[in-house]
């Protein structure tokens, strides 16, 4: 099927998009790379009847240093930032997520911002936000607000920004010179959506002991998940197998994953726990392989 | 025999035109006045429809017709079995079924008369598996299945088996009486898509001398003809097909589609009407190959001897059956076996259930039936204790037997292929933990038919190929220049093809398909160049007094041996004033008398925590006859070895209660490049064949062997067996804890 009729609307900066927004209200949808929305207007889950091409805002695509952060525009591509050396340096698993996305095709238009807002329960970015605690920073008339990744994700497909308002750049602090982070996925086929994602950073005091975590995971629920029960667990302590089994276990009675084409519920769990183990003991492995380096 | 042109690996000649987007497809064509038709989907799998109300349908923007099954009474098509009707006729029979169609101005219009047509159904128990359909007091769903054109056997009486055949060799229950350990097990496979890029779609339009002229991407424009002519019972001199490139087909490209209810649009209208399925529309009505449950049984003796065999394959059709060339799948009943049995009996049936109907795909049958019988193999020698490679060994048929369903053929080459497979793969070498190897075999004669073709030698220095087949992508095109090339000789780019319509006053032709183009169009291609060579050293003969048998053609001259004197052929043609045109009907009808082996071993390595398999080499044997383009004969080996990676890890239309659970390709997950490994081919090359090169087909072979070779590989590396596809993680892993 083809969308429904709509109209086009190209704004040239953020507070003309926000006019716009404000003006339709529900009957808009902002257009970012179109890989989510447009198949979704196409199946006509999605109607709207004025589209908002956020293309054409120049300052929203780019990749920033600044003040121990690295600033993300939300019209960001998955491809750039696959291809950061910045981000690979600072904060590989960002890389790791971008590049388990879908194909080039999808990387070449999907962006950043629309991933995080599409909020899929089995999208990459959403475990790798709330495992660096990234920091989403949002315009709206009512001016700007900045909302914690753990406050971000709501419900299945919904987010905490209101109607008028546009996610325009996403935060992550550097991680701790002494941490390392992965991201870890399974998929049925390269490139489909997750059946479980992990995304884990650790970093190690002088003892060896856990000094800072973080831990995301996709396919847990509805919404990616910030780990906490597993953080706490791992915090101050000596990373062993038997601490990292423990922490497998905690995550698999914790979830309640949905039951689609990737999997039933029990298999996720399982398959969750099996990659989260495996985040974990890799990413333990790049700190200690950078302490000793 | 040695060869210039045959036998190199000369490009694509339909490749550019691909990729620049000059080539013609279907969809580019439009007619002045073009309206666009779309159709109405029934919502239940089996329902009666008590009430169709278009009247808002009819007054809406930009609609020029409306028809529902009051208009399309009594009409029924197919590709020769005729069981299908253009719109339902008072019952829908699965979920997807044209209940009414609108052709409008435009597409959205077209799509917003649908929205207000009313349909009021009362729904009826449904038959969702060919199981339940066969059980006693199964609602008959075809009760008028005797009345219908091309049904190969009457019943006894309306039953939803529509199609049983039966093979049998020796007593089989005496063969299980002597065996001293009998197998057996039941295997399930899923439908799965073409996943060509191109859906169905046509145009057809009335013209004003009252003929039905047609555009489609069909590979048996002949066929499609006569189909249309049979359903709406029009003279076949009133139908023309005209050609356009096919945007991929892999089997699923030879069943008229919309091309009924689009005529009955056109001819309701007035004007040309167009149609392009959404590929939503191909996965919930496009005629995927068809599921199946197959259940096996073998007697053995204890030193590993074959002594009864049993296969029961039962083929869920779906609502109607008329999407296949025959009502027969031959296919899955010759995967029944090709080892040696005493005993044997061999059974498929094709049921009818209120499923979407099963269509063609490469190497009809053929997936599903090596599947099991190739992972039955398996299991088989596991339970004996024996390597699967020798039980393969001993039980392979050799020169002068034929296969358990019949097969007859000359220099059987199953044993060399399978060694020579297990040999590349290094088989014997050892694994590391958690991998395994596995191996399956499959096997398949070239296909048979009828093709008409010319070759125009022209005053203007041009070489022509006039054929009827429609390039469906797999370099037809560039092999029937290869051999014009070839036997003229020349120079194979400056070979132009022509390609006639089924105006061209040709006897049917049978298209593509079943690797039949290098069979009959080669020996067509042959014949014409030859009787055009033939025709231009008579005229030179005439015109210049040189003897036939001392002239050669030498490209764009003919050559006279003794005086070395050159003459231009086109100065010739133009003194004569005319073309020369050789002309070949090539009637090549006879099963082939050779088949081609395929051997294939998967290596795999199973992660036990999650259940994936990671498929780390796929070897692929071939016995082949001579290569007309290596090229080519490669890409159709990478290609069907991917497609079967597809079939045993990754692709299913999920159907539940009768719906497709899918919608779209984010959803239908095909292999991309990221998921193939390194893939090995090893040619164990022969000099038989058919046609007049010795070849042997390529287009199948490949793609049945993956999805046993690597079930059996699974339970090599971690002894687990999965006897459903697709293999995912989830399975393997749950099969892992059952234990
Ligand atoms: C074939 C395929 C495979 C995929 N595989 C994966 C995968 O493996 N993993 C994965 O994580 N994702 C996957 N995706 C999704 C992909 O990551 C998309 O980029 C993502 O879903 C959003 O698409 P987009 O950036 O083009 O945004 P759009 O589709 O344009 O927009 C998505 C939604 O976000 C809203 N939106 C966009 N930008 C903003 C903004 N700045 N502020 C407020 N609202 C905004 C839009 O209004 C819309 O509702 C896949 C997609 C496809 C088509």
């Amino acid at each position: 099927m083809y969308p429904a009729v709509f109209e086009y609307l190209k704004p040239s900066s953020i507070s003309e998009a926000i006019t716009l927004l404000q003006q339709h209200g529900e009957d808009a949808k902002l257009l970012a790379g179109g890989q989510s929305l447009v198949p979704m207007m196409k199946l006509r889950i999605a109607r709207p009847r004025y589209l908002i091409d956020i293309h054409r805002i120049s300052d929203l695509n780019y990749i920033r240093e600044q003040a121990g952060q690295i600033r993300c525009g939300a019209m960001t591509r998955h491809v750039q930032i696959e291809e950061s050396e910045l981000i690979r340096d600072r904060v590989p698993m960002l890389c790791e997520a971008a590049s388990a996305i879908g194909d080039a095709q999808v990387r070449n238009r999907g962006t950043l911002g629309g991933g995080l807002v599409e909020a899929d329960p089995s999208g990459d970015y959403g475990a790798v936000v709330l495992a660096l605690n990234a920091q989403m920073k949002c315009i709206s008339p009512r001016g700007e607000r900045v909302i914690p990744a753990a406050d971000f994700f709501t419900f299945a497909y919904t987010t905490a920004l209101e109607s008028d308002e546009i996610l325009t750049e996403v935060i992550f602090p550097f991680p701790d010179s002494n941490s390392a982070g992965v991201y870890l996925k399974l998929e049925r086929v390269a490139g489909d959506f997750a059946i479980a994602g992990a995304a884990v950073q650790i970093g190690l005091g002088q003892n060896g002991v856990c000094s800072t975590v973080g831990v995301g995971v996709t396919g847990a629920a509805t919404i990616p998940q910030k780990a906490v029960s597993v953080e706490s667990l791992l915090q101050g302590k000596k990373i062993t197998p038997q601490l990292i089994d423990e922490a497998g276990r905690l995550i698999q009675e914790g979830a309640e994953p949905i039951e689609d084409t990737r999997g039933s519920a029990s298999y996720k769990k399982k398959a969750l726990s099996a990659i989260l183990r495996r985040a974990i003991a890799e990413s333990l492995r790049r700190a200690e392989a950078k302490r000793s380096s | 025999m040695s060869y210039q042109i045959v036998g190199q690996s000369i490009p694509r000649t339909d490749n550019t035109g691909k990729v620049t987007g000059d080539t013609r497809y279907t969809s580019d064509v439009l007619l002045p006045g073009t309206l666009w038709a779309k159709t109405l989907r029934s919502p239940y799998a089996h329902a009666q429809i008590t009430r169709i109300d278009t009247s808002r349908a009819e007054k809406a923007p930009g609609v020029r017709a409306v028809l529902t099954g009051a208009d399309a009474r009594g009409i029924l098509y197919g590709r020769r079995y005729r069981d299908i009707t253009v719109l339902a006729q008072d019952r829908v029979r699965f979920m997807g079924e044209r209940v009414a169609a609108v052709a409008a101005d435009t597409l959205e219009e077209a799509e917003e008369a649908l929205e207000l047509i009313e349909v009021n159904y009362q729904e009826l128990p449904a038959v969702l598996d060919p199981v339940a359909a066969l059980q006693e007091g199964a609602p008959i769903i075809h009760p008028d299945v005797n009345s219908y054109p091309g049904l190969p056997k009457p019943l006894e009486s309306p039953s939803n088996a529509f199609v049983r055949d039966v093979w049998t060799r020796g007593d089989i229950a005496e063969g299980f009486a002597r065996s001293d350990l009998v197998v057996e097990n039941t295997f399930t496979v899923p439908r799965v898509h073409q996943a060509f890029l191109e859906p169905h779609c046509c145009l057809v339009w009335i013209d004003d001398q009252n003929r039905v002229q047609m555009w489609s991407p069909n590979k048996v424009p002949h066929g499609l003809k006569e189909s249309m002519s049979a359903a709406f019972a029009i003279p076949a001199e009133r139908i023309r097909v005209n050609p356009v490139a096919i945007g991929g087909d892999f089997g699923g490209k030879g069943a008229p589609v919309d091309e009924p209810i689009c005529y009955l649009l056109a001819l309701r209208s007035g004007r040309p009407v167009k149609m392009v399925m959404e590929y939503r529309e191909e996965f919930v009505a496009g005629a995927p190959r068809h599921a199946a449950l197959l259940q096996l049984k073998t007697g053995v003796k204890k030193d590993g001897t074959i002594v009864a065999h049993e296969m029961d394959a039962y083929l869920d059709s779906g609502a109607y059956g008329g999407f296949r060339p025959g009502a027969v799948v031959g296919g899955i009943a010759h995967a029944g076996g090709c080892y040696r049995a005493q005993h044997a009996r061999i059974s498929v049936s094709r049921v009818y259930t209120n499923n979407i109907p099963g269509g063609q795909m490469r190497a009809p049958g053929e997936p599903q039936g090596f599947f099991a019988a190739e992972s039955h193999m398996d299991c088989v020698a596991r339970k004996l204790g024996m390597d699967p490679l020798d039980f393969r060994l001993k039980n392979l048929i050799e020169e002068g037997e034929s296969t358990l369903t019949g097969g007859h053929y000359r220099a059987i080459k199953a044993k060399e292929t399978l060694k020579a497979a297990a040999k590349a793969a290094g088989y014997d070498t050892p694994k590391a933990r958690n991998v395994g190897r596995g191996i399956a075999m499959g096997y398949r004669g070239p296909g048979a038919g009828n093709t008409s073709l010319k070759i125009a030698l022209n005053p203007d220095g041009s070489v022509v190929i006039q054929t009827s087949l429609f390039e469906q992508g797999t370099g037809t095109y560039t092999t029937l220049r290869q051999i014009a090339a070839e036997e003229l000789p020349c120079d194979p780019d400056e070979i132009q093809i022509e390609i006639l319509d089924t105006d061209a006053g040709v006897a049917f032709d049978s298209g593509i398909g079943g690797s039949r183009g290098t069979r009959v169009a080669s020996g067509a291609a042959f014949q014409a160049a030859r009787a055009a060579k033939e025709e231009l050293l008579g005229l030179a003969e005439k015109l210049l007094g040189w003897p036939k048998t001392e002239t050669v053609f030498m490209g764009r001259d003919l050559i006279h041996k003794k005086t070395r004197k050159r003459q231009p052929w086109d100065d010739l043609l133009s003194r004569a004033g005319r073309s020369i045109v050789g002309e070949s009907v090539n009637r090549d009808d006879d099963h082939s008398p050779v088949t081609a082996f395929a051997a294939q071993v998967a290596e795999v390595f199973v992660d036990t925590e999650t259940g994936e398999v990671k498929l780390r080499c796929l070897t692929t044997a071939h016995d082949t006859g001579a290569i007309m383009n290596p090229v080519g004969h490669q890409g159709q080996i990478d290609g069907g070895v991917v497609q079967g990676v597809g079939y045993g890890l990754i692709e299913h239309l999920p159907v539940q209660e009768g719906r497709v659970g899918t919608a779209h390709f984010g959803e239908y997950k095909i292999p991309t490049v990221k998921d193939i490994p390194e893939l090995k081919t090893v040619l164990v090359k022969g000099d038989d064949g058919v046609g007049p090169y010795k070849t042997k087909g390529i287009g199948e072979n490949p793609i049945s062997p993956v999805a046993p070779a690597i079930a059996n590989a699974i339970e090599d590396a971690v002894g687990v067996r999965i006897r459903d596809l697709p293999i995912t993680a989830e399975k393997i892993y749950a099969a892992m804890r059952e234990r």
